[in-house]
């Protein structure tokens, strides 16, 4: 009786921890893409348009706005005492308007710039479509984020760009990104970390808050987005 | 399937009675983890001044500014600069490096061999081999793992799959998985190609860059014990493989014979055939070769190419120019004809900081060289003539570390190489290199301070080299006790403890075997004690210690005291504790000594063992925590107890996350069950008296060489001496005193703080400069902490502030991770209104008056749920102003606060109602109409142009546009910023302001008084709304 019963628990240890450390890059992809509503409702998706809040401290807030194309184009607004920022990418170039010490003309973005905003278009984070994109996956093992366990995977871009995904192992839900993109001589990386996942009423899941400052009020798929948003507008 | 399978396996297991669910359930409490402690975090503070033991350098040819080093106990660090900037990559792993090698053909793979290999005393322990295929990002141990040393990793030029690596082996005692390992699968599986037996492993390997199927490798028997260093013996060779480190044959022809030692090889890389080497012997010898290897023959050189063949083992031949020898060793010595002769560029000390173990030369350019000395990274431009020194390591070897009662306090502390250093433990701007002051040189270990008198300091260098100091007039005073007539010789330990009264700031203990007590500085000693220690004359033999190479530093010193504690609840009562395994207690002051050195072996600690710290409790006298580390057998469990009956019995502490030998016990001054750990891997707590511990590695490295731990009476900061990482501080641990298990059980819980003075700061930090490290100062924030036992993952995580009135005053975001929570709050209000409308920002927006000390409520939501709790701002006690000054202050401040918002709502109101026009404009063509509403507008905008800076453009910040706002936001600032009073110029200025805002005030009323009936008056005719001005309920309503 007691063998038996031994062996029992030990049989459960053994398939419980396969569980938790089965996987492969693919596996763990895939589940994640599930959890974010499944790959046909993010391959159906044209457009994406966010608003939210960035909380500057004591009580201020600086409002936000996103537009993206997937893979194509993006805008992001930052207001603050009324004064709007924007930055826009479409393609492999971008321009951008810093109001606040005085200029508002829009101005090209600088390379390293554009290419770094491009991580932001793909709210999937290079998971959607991966190996068709010419990305390859790695499995890297699993990790503590804050308190609790990650799997960690490598996505490396065709274009030579690494993303870190950080997937909670129960909700495989990715956590954390590490972005890094190398320009000439430079390597620049970038973090951040999501929380607060919601469901959209299209039926994607996505992070409402990100870092510990932004806030992500509307997601809003498949609303017409007016091409001229980012369009680079002319000097004053 | 498998899901099924253990839903099956779940129904059958519940249905089957079982003894366990028979037996009484134990309280449900949650461990404490390691990460939910990650906020109680340590700030670094250096020093870089002087930086560390550097072991390893290895940079990518192909692009040379990206380099990797390996320090003796700080781990690994990269700089992607050339230098000027490096980061650590490795601090989730042991700090003892014993190699780098950096793939050349895909530089984004590094592997990196764990275990310093210059055999000295203190030398750490390693865990393996690990690899990166990111530049460090992550990183996987592939191998190796009880190695402990690692000397070095070759790569065969290009298989990269092909890998060598030489392991010396165990230090300490015998053990096989040591010698010449090869990996064909990029480091999957591996085999021992080269063993020799189990007291002889391989110190080098070298790859010929053009024949990559021909490698060498030197085997190497040594032994260290605690009181000797045995290098040499018959197996020590050097032997040449031709089919890629298969299979080996010895080379002897034109090598010396009998026993050989440590032997180091180098190749000319431009003329592999050209082979040099240097042979620990009898006779150490520096000795070439022409022909691959096969033959070779002696080479007359001098003691600083052979010294320490043991500890000493770089040896680089230039790439592109055969004839360029480099021998870093003692020195730095180079040889410009192939090895026949070797000079120094530089005279001992005035160049580098001798004793190197490492160097790199950039291919692309061979003037450039970089060194791996003792005391740092050093750079060259000039081919090794003149160095520069990288003072941006902070890889510091500290021994002990003392704080002392000033304000800010000082921390005082010894390292290895590098000498007894103080510092500053805050510095307005961070402390810098320069805030690092020198009080003495050799190697540094204990260093008191005297708390009545801040010049003075005691400090030593090794072997029992002790001083006192007087920092103001520069003078050293040795009072190192000597032997009296007829004495034997005095036997000071490596690391001579120097020990203050927790009682009585005069007295000051030694120990040699004896113990000393000063009352008067070290006027006169009093011997308080007999032969402490085993005194076995086996173990006394120094002077012939080092086996084939005498080696004598007093680093061997053996029968010694070690450590020294004076109880803080009863002066009568001393411990010393021995490298020898005696625990030495006295309850008279010295009149009569036991040792109980038995007792702490029954409890499962192996007799014997070096008896590393000791720790009377301060909140019952019989109580007493101790400390033992038994490496220098092999054994480097962990060993820490704790006993009730004044050391008759005792009971062993454990933990599953225990990894090495423990150096120090600390017991909370405050907190009887809250004890702090220190190991060779790792730096623990426990808030339970010793029943379970955690790993503390929140901004500390995980595997931190922890040898010291003091806890400040006043600041309550923990203060931790590493081994590798130099000083680093936990700023205030009174949460961590709170810290319970009821607090771990609950979902949600906050932490007590401390009450946080009201103030902006008075230390701040600035940016490091490229090229200098700079340490940063506590945080003096106020901290909101709470505990989560699950992370947050559905909705936000919001914290309310509420005044002294229970008035709700703003919300900010908490953080939600699983644990310990602290979120940052700056006390101020919330900033006025910013004046909008201008071209740039109102900087007034962006900060706010200090609020006031007293009792402020705040609210923790989450889930759905509300927890209440109270944070306590007190008065500055750094403050310099007096209350008078200070009421005046907030006066203004305010009344500046409050003249903001007025011009604020001025301000809205005109860009409401040119806005307001803007849209009525394209609505209607009426000629009149228009020209009305232009002309109103224009006044408008006239208006605010007089009272903002209008400027458009990108050089706005030159144009010197300071209109009204600008310059009531400069008076604001000036004001709000300092905590003491005003200037009687910003109060006229202030005050001439308003006048200015009155009357634009005015010329706003006349404006819109003489508009705005005419134009509400057409506007109805044409039935259009009216236009209506702001209203300052509106306004305030306003979100900014």
């Amino acid at each position: 009786m007691h063998i038996y019963k031994f062996s029992l628990y030990l049989l459960t240890l053994i398939l419980s921890t396969n569980m938790l450390v089965a996987q492969t890059a693919d596996e763990i992809i895939n589940k994640t893409l599930e959890n974010m509503g499944g790959t046909t409702k993010l391959n159906a998706i044209k457009t994406i348009t966010q608003e939210g809040k960035v909380d500057m401290g004591q009580g201020r807030e600086a409002p936000i706005k996103r537009y993206i194309i997937p893979n194509k184009a993006l805008r992001n607004e930052f207001s603050l005492q009324g004064q709007t920022m924007v930055t826009t990418i479409e393609g492999n170039a971008g321009w951008a308007i810093r109001p606040f010490g005085g200029n508002k003309n829009a101005e090209p973005l600088p390379e390293e710039d554009v290419k770094t905003t491009q991580f932001e278009w793909d709210i999937t984070g290079g998971l959607l479509n991966y190996a068709q994109n010419g990305s390859t996956a790695e499995y890297l093992g699993t990790d503590d984020f804050e308190g609790t366990d990650v799997y960690v995977v490598r996505l490396t871009l065709k274009t030579g760009q690494i993303i870190y995904h950080y997937i909670d192992t129960e909700t495989y839900q990715t956590l954390k990104k590490v972005t890094k993109v190398k320009l000439g001589d430079k390597e620049q990386r970038n973090e951040e970390t999501y929380s607060n996942f919601e469901k959209t009423d299209y039926g994607i899941v996505v992070p409402h808050s990100i870092g510990e400052q932004v806030t992500i009020t509307k997601t809003l798929i498949n609303q017409p987005i007016d091409d001229n948003l980012f369009k680079m507008p002319a000097k004053k | 399937m498998q899901k099924i399978l253990l839903l099956i396996i779940i129904f059958m297991i519940n249905n089957i009675p079982s003894e366990a669910q028979n037996k009484k359930s134990t309280a449900n409490n949650t461990p404490l983890k390691s990460a939910a402690l990650s906020k109680i975090a340590a700030r670094h503070i250096g020093p870089a001044a002087m930086s560390g033991r550097v072991t390893a350098i290895a940079g990518v040819n192909k692009d040379p500014r990206i380099m990797y080093v390996g320090a003796a106990g700080g781990g690994v660090w990269k700089t992607t600069t050339g230098g000027s900037r490096f980061k650590p990559v490795f601090d989730k792993y042991c700090q003892s490096i014993g190699d780098i090698a950096i793939d050349q053909q895909n530089p984004e793979t590094v592997w990196v061999g764990t275990g310093e290999s210059n055999m000295r005393n203190t030398t750490s322990v390693g865990t393996g081999l690990y690899k990166t295929t990111d530049g460090g990002e992550f990183w996987t141990r592939v191998g190796l793992e009880n190695t402990e040393h690692i000397a070095k990793i070759a790569i065969h030029p290009t298989n990269s799959n092909i890998v060598l690596v030489a392991a010396p082996g165990h230090l300490w005692d015998a053990n096989e998985e040591r010698g010449l390992f090869k990996t064909t699968d990029g480091g999957k599986t591996w085999k021992k190609t080269l063993y020799i037996d189990k007291n002889t492993g391989c110190a080098d390997v070298l790859i010929n860059p053009n024949n990559p199927n021909i490698v060498y490798a030197t085997t190497w028997q040594f032994r260290r014990t605690p009181h000797s260093f045995d290098s040499g013996g018959k197996a020590s060779a050097l032997y040449k493989s031709t089919d890629g480190g298969d299979t080996w044959k010895k080379i002897t022809n034109g090598l010396p014979t009998g026993d050989l030692g440590r032997i180091a090889i180098a190749l000319a890389p431009s003329a592999p055939d050209n082979m040099f080497a240097i042979v620990e012997a009898k006779e150490t010898g520096l000795y070439m070769s022409t022909d691959g290897g096969e033959t070779w023959k002696a080479q007359s050189a001098t003691s600083n190419v052979t010294a320490r063949p043991f500890y000493f083992s770089t040896l680089v031949v230039d790439p592109t120019d055969a004839k360029r020898v480099y021998r870093p060793a003692l020195t730095f010595s180079i040889s410009t004809d192939g090895g026949y002769s070797f000079a120094e560029p530089e005279y001992f000390g005035g160049g580098v900081h001798p004793d190197h173990h490492a160097l790199w030369i950039n291919p692309q350019n061979t003037s450039h060289l970089y060194l791996g000395t003792d005391g740092g990274v050093y750079v060259s431009f000039d081919k090794g003539n003149n160095w520069i020194l990288l003072k941006n390591l902070p890889i510091s070897q500290a021994y002990h570390v003392a704080v002392d009662n000033q304000q800010p306090y000082h921390v005082y502390t010894g390292f290895q190489d590098n000498g007894s250093w103080a510092a500053p433990s805050r510095k307005a701007g961070g402390i810098r290199n320069g805030d690092w002051k020198s009080l003495m040189g050799g190697d540094g270990f204990w260093v008191q301070p005297d708390l009545s008198n801040p010049d003075i300091v005691y400090a030593e260098y090794q072997g029992g080299n002790m001083s006192r100091i007087n920092l103001k007039t520069n003078e050293q005073l040795d009072i190192q006790p000597y032997p009296a007539a007829g004495e034997a010789k005095l036997r000071w330990n490596w690391n001579t403890p120097i020990v203050k009264s927790p009682s009585n700031n005069n007295i000051l203990y030694t120990g040699a075997q004896y113990l000393y007590k000063t009352e008067n500085g070290g006027i006169t000693w009093q011997k308080i004690s007999g032969d402490l220690t085993t005194d076995d004359h086996k173990k006394q033999d120094q002077e012939n210690s080092g086996g084939l190479t005498e080696d004598n530093t007093s680093a061997e010193n053996h029968c010694t005291i070690f450590t020294i504690a004076e109880s803080p609840l009863d002066a009568n009562q001393i411990w010393v504790g021995t490298d020898d395994g005696n625990l030495q207690l006295t309850t008279n002051s010295g009149k009569t000594w036991t040792n109980l050195a038995a007792n702490y072996a029954k409890c499962g600690i192996a007799p014997g063992s070096w008896v590393s710290s000791i720790e009377p409790s301060r909140f019952d006298k019989n109580t007493v925590y101790a400390t033992f580390d038994n490496h220098a057998y092999g054994d480097c469990k962990t060993y820490v107890a704790k006993s009730t009956d004044l050391g008759k019995t005792w009971t062993l502490f454990s933990s599953p996350d225990f990894k090495s030998f423990a150096h120090k016990i600390k017991e909370d001054l405050q907190n009887k069950n809250l004890l702090f750990l220190g190991t060779e891997m790792g730096l623990f707590v426990s808030i339970d008296g010793g029943t379970n511990w955690t790993v503390m590695k929140g901004n500390i490295p995980e595997y931190a060489m922890v040898r010291d731990i003091t806890i400040h009476p006043q600041t309550n900061d923990l203060v931790i001496a590493t081994h590798g990482r130099g000083i680093l501080i936990v700023d205030d641990i009174t949460p961590l005193r709170k810290l319970s298990s009821d607090i771990l059980n609950a979902d949600v819980a906050f932490i007590e703080t401390s009450p946080t003075p009201s103030t902006n700061g008075h230390y701040g930090w600035s940016w490091a400069d490229a090229g200098e490290f700079v340490g940063r100062n506590p945080n003096e924030n106020a901290q909101i902490m709470y505990y989560l036992k699950e992370r947050v993952t559905k909705g936000d995580v919001k914290i309310e502030i509420y005044d002294t009135q229970g008035k709700f005053l703003y919300d900010m975001p908490g953080t939600k991770r699983k644990g310990i929570n602290v979120v940052d709050w700056n006390m101020q209000m919330k900033p006025p209104k910013p004046v909008k409308g201008g071209s740039t920002l109102d900087n007034s927006g962006f900060y706010a008056p200090l609020l006031p000390p007293g009792k402020y409520k705040i609210k923790l939501k989450l889930n759905g749920k509300e927890y209440e709790s109270y944070l306590t701002l007190i008065k500055d006690p750094l403050s310099a102003h007096n209350t008078a000054d200070q009421q005046l202050q907030q006066k203004t401040a305010m009344d500046a606060y409050n003249t903001t918002e007025d011009l604020a709502f001025l301000a809205a109101q005109i860009v409401d109602m040119r806005e307001k026009i803007a849209q009525i404009q394209p609505q209607n063509n009426n000629e009149a109409l228009q020209k009305q509403l232009q002309t109103y507008s224009d006044s408008l905008n006239n208006l605010r142009k007089n009272i903002m800076a209008t400027k458009e453009g990108t050089n706005v910040g030159f144009s010197n546009d300071e209109k009204l706002r600008e310059n009531l936001s400069k008076i604001y600032g000036a004001v709000v910023s300092y905590e003491g009073r005003p200037t009687d110029s910003h109060i006229a200025r202030l005050n001439g302001l308003q006048v200015e805002i009155k009357d634009a005030q005015k010329r706003l009323a006349d404006i819109n008084n003489q508009n705005l009936p005419a134009l509400n008056e057409a506007l109805a005719k044409l039935n259009l709304p009216p236009l209506t001005t702001l209203s300052k309920e509106a306004f305030d309503a306003m979100k900014d």
